[in-house]
């Protein structure tokens, strides 16, 4: 069943439905060129000058909260989100805000790259030999002790995606410049705990251990608290799998994206 | 039988009239019960005297009612920033964008709703559709609204009394501060200086609203000021009023802070310092003329904004009796300056900054060379955002405390080409904010003579929540993780928290009723009422 979900995804890949048509179809890269300098202009100041936030969320991703498709993206750009900080920007023209939607999505969109294996293969290694799905989510089948992956191929390069199964340390992502999965080491009278910080305000900190239990704890009552910056609590892949086992793990991880 | 009714008219003129006299928000800081003005008095203090609730008390506290504010329909109004006026167990408050309500202070019960007729095309370049909150004199209740307009509103029913222009929001102004009720003035300033507006401050007539002086913050050629601009960058030079200033009715002497110069990040198209932008100016309250000024940042490039609460105290400094105005600047620098004539008295470094080595003996920044925007981008402390911005500091007057919620962040500042076009936003440039692990957030104690750091609380990201210090020794803040929290104001050991799920982005408030201490705040859209019982 595991091994057929994931054949799915991979089948996905190579399938090319027809979609409805995109506002971003006719733009040239001009427009793309255009939009990034109206991004700088109206969305810089909260969204940062890369779009990977500040006071506004992080643009650089698969997957917008607030705009399943590329028109739901428009229309925030014209309508603002009620009930959030983001302003409708009247200000831009219909013309404008299709090219600094375009600019947003290509945030978190990368090219496809040439893979460098067979995804169909790497979506078994995937599943056996790496045991992924033991910490990993894929288009609904593992356990959500990392992050879902069931779309890392739209966010995620050849690069990154290597440089995280061979030292994951280094490939930490942020959501608005908080570590995801930051391990911390907590400690209060009756038990230690490390794990992944969920989530943290000054007085009260939520942690998930590799197990996928979170325990709660609050400031005043820990005896010690260590934030380990730089280290991952994934295993280093590096030393386990043969270079074209490696080479297939990417080309399946690549594969995994929402449309093509 | 007309003799009577002539009695009856009279009493009803004096029962209407005699709700929040000029007197009475004079003496604000002795009627700890009610809180008649945004910051609580004309000092500007937001200093609760009430001691009810107090440090052996407080971790007893509880949520007595609470008020959900309605989502606007209005895009982009999510940001609830108020700060409620309590009268005489009433309480008024303003909702995103610029919707005024009156409430039952015992209950939370609504007992009026007004909402100005607002189009969903109302500009707002530079910040978020919000309010600060009202001012009340009299009988009436007055509102500045995200169009850039002044209403004044019956304060028993909420009835429109008269409804006044302040600008064109077409060109980018709008209201978003509470206005400050004085002796029969309503006086509010302006935003704007992202889209490249010349800023103001206003006096109005609280009676009919006619205009009755305009202080431009941005001087024309010829006024004393405009030798710090060249060529017409003056027209388009921001210098926006968006908080509300303190008053002393003693000096005479209105104190209100100016914002940025325009284009933010972009100083080549405005050589000078650029007054009086990003300085605090002293205004006769009768005629709107200066009566002195002093720039904090010359030649702002960061949008160092100067517009934080500046706090009336009066003191001995350097053996001498003193009439004092602090402020905690967007800058990293805590100031001491002699109100009566501006003259710098102290200054220091309070939260980190890496701009300027120092200030020089007149308050003037050493500002350190290569610390301006760049093409390719420049890190530098404190962030876009302040080492503290709009949300209130607290002066507690019994321990010559004062506390402030630090934004301890840095940003990398991008400079870019810029060219004005009405109603556009007018940049220059933006920034990169190092957010997340590589920020934070702390509430702040200094000794108010020194500048000197008594201790710190820290919190886990840069807040946008501000203070309140009372005479039962506490300090309430709030947090952007949702925490509405009590710090003991002699060691900043937190004694009380509580979880709201929402963003605190707003300053407390206190007031009593039924003899019962009350502490407000928010946390998302609702607001809290705390206290004992």
């Amino acid at each position: 069943m595991k091994a057929h979900a994931s054949l799915i995804a991979v089948l996905a890949f190579f399938v090319v439905p027809a979609y409805a048509q995109s506002p971003f179809d006719a733009l040239t890269a001009a427009d793309l060129v255009d939009g990034e300098r109206l991004f700088r202009l109206h969305c810089a100041r909260c969204h940062g000058i890369d779009g990977a936030g500040g006071e506004g969320s992080n643009l650089v991703r698969a997957k917008l909260k607030y705009a399943p498709d590329d028109d739901a993206l428009v229309g925030i750009l014209s309508d603002g989100i009620p009930g959030t900080g983001m302003p409708s920007f009247w200000t831009l023209n219909e013309e404008q805000a299709v090219r600094v939607a375009a600019y947003v999505r290509s945030l978190g969109r990368l090219e496809q790259e040439e893979m460098p294996g067979d995804p169909v293969r790497g979506a078994v290694i995937y599943r056996d030999k790496g045991g992924c799905p033991a910490c990993h989510i894929v288009a609904g089948i593992g356990k959500g002790i990392g992050p879902e992956l069931t779309f890392v191929g739209d966010q995620r390069g050849l690069e990154y995606l290597e440089r995280s199964l061979t030292n994951p340390a280094d490939s930490q992502s942020q959501t608005m410049g908080y570590q995801d999965f930051l391990t911390v080491r907590v400690s209060s009278a009756d038990k230690t705990v490390e794990g992944m910080r969920i989530n943290e305000d000054a007085f009260s900190i939520q942690v998930r251990d590799v197990n996928g239990t979170v325990h709660s704890f609050r400031k005043d009552q820990l005896v010690s608290f260590e934030k380990i910056f730089a280290h991952s609590l994934m295993p280093e892949y590096g030393a386990v799998f043969a270079d074209q086992d490696m080479a297939d793990l990417l080309s399946y991880l690549m594969s995994l994206r929402s449309e093509e | 039988m007309k003799k009577l009714t002539l009695i009856l008219l009279a009493l009803l003129i004096e029962s209407a009239n005699a709700q929040v006299g000029f007197d009475r928000l004079v003496g604000a800081a002795g009627d700890g019960d009610n809180w008649l003005t945004y910051s609580g008095t004309y000092r500007s203090e937001r200093f609760s005297p009430l001691e009810q609730i107090n440090t052996t008390n407080v971790r007893n506290l509880k949520v007595i009612w609470a008020y959900q504010m309605q989502p606007s329909t209005q895009a982009g109004s999510g940001l609830v920033e108020t700060t409620p006026i309590v009268v005489d167990g009433i309480m008024y408050l303003t909702e995103p964008p610029s919707t005024v309500t009156a409430l039952d202070a015992r209950t939370g019960k609504t007992i009026w709703t007004w909402s100005p007729d607002l189009t969903d095309d109302v500009l707002n370049i530079g910040f978020p559709r919000v309010n600060r909150g009202v001012a009340v004199l009299d009988d009436a209740v007055y509102v500045g609204t995200l169009d850039a307009h002044l209403v004044s509103l019956d304060a028993a029913t909420g009835a429109v009394r008269w409804d006044i222009e302040v600008a064109k929001n077409e060109t980018g102004f709008a209201l978003t501060l509470a206005p400050l009720a004085i002796d029969g003035k309503i006086i509010v300033g302006v935003s704007g200086a992202e889209a490249g507006v010349r800023g103001f401050v206003d006096a109005y007539d609280s009676a009919t609203g006619e205009r009755l002086w305009r202080f431009h913050t941005i001087p024309a050629p010829g006024d004393p000021g405009s030798e710090t601009w060249r060529g017409e960058a003056w027209q388009t030079g921001g210098g926006s009023t968006w908080l509300t200033g303190s008053y002393d009715p003693d000096l005479k002497l209105l104190y209100w802070t100016v914002g940025n110069p325009s284009p933010d990040w972009n100083g080549d198209v405005r050589p000078g310092d650029n007054l009086y932008s990003c300085s605090l100016i002293a205004l006769n309250p009768d005629t709107g003329e200066l009566q002195w000024h002093f720039q904090f940042t010359p030649h702002d490039t960061h949008d160092w904004d100067a517009n934080q609460i500046p706090i009336l105290l009066d003191a001995e400094f350097n053996e001498k009796e003193r009439k004092i105005v602090a402020l905690a600047n967007r800058n990293a620098f805590f100031y001491l300056l002699d109100r009566e004539t501006g003259e710098f008295l102290h200054g220091n470094e309070y939260s980190k900054q890496t701009w300027a080595s120092g200030l020089d003996e007149r308050g003037r920044p050493i500002v350190l060379p290569g610390t301006e925007p760049t093409y390719e981008g420049n890190l530098i402390w404190p962030s876009l955002q302040g080492a503290t911005n709009w949300f209130s500091p607290s002066y507690n007057p019994l321990t010559q405390q004062f506390f402030v919620a630090t934004r301890l962040m840095g940003s990398v500042y991008y400079k870019a080409d810029v060219e004005y076009e009405e109603g556009q936003p007018f940049l220059g440039g933006g920034e990169q904010a190092l957010s997340g692990d590589d920020a934070a957030g702390a509430i702040r104690a200094l000794d108010v003579l020194t500048g000197k750091q008594q201790w710190e609380f820290m919190l886990h990201s840069p807040p946008w929540a501000g203070v309140m210090a009372t005479a039962g020794g506490l300090v309430f803040g709030g947090s952007n993780e949702g925490n509405v929290f009590a710090l003991d104001a002699s060691t900043g050991k937190a004694l009380w928290n509580f979880q709201t799920g929402g963003a605190v982005r707003t300053n407390p408030m206190g007031f009593a009723v039924d003899g019962n201490q009350r502490i407000v705040s928010t946390g998302g859209r609702t607001l809290f009422v705390f206290g004992l019982e």
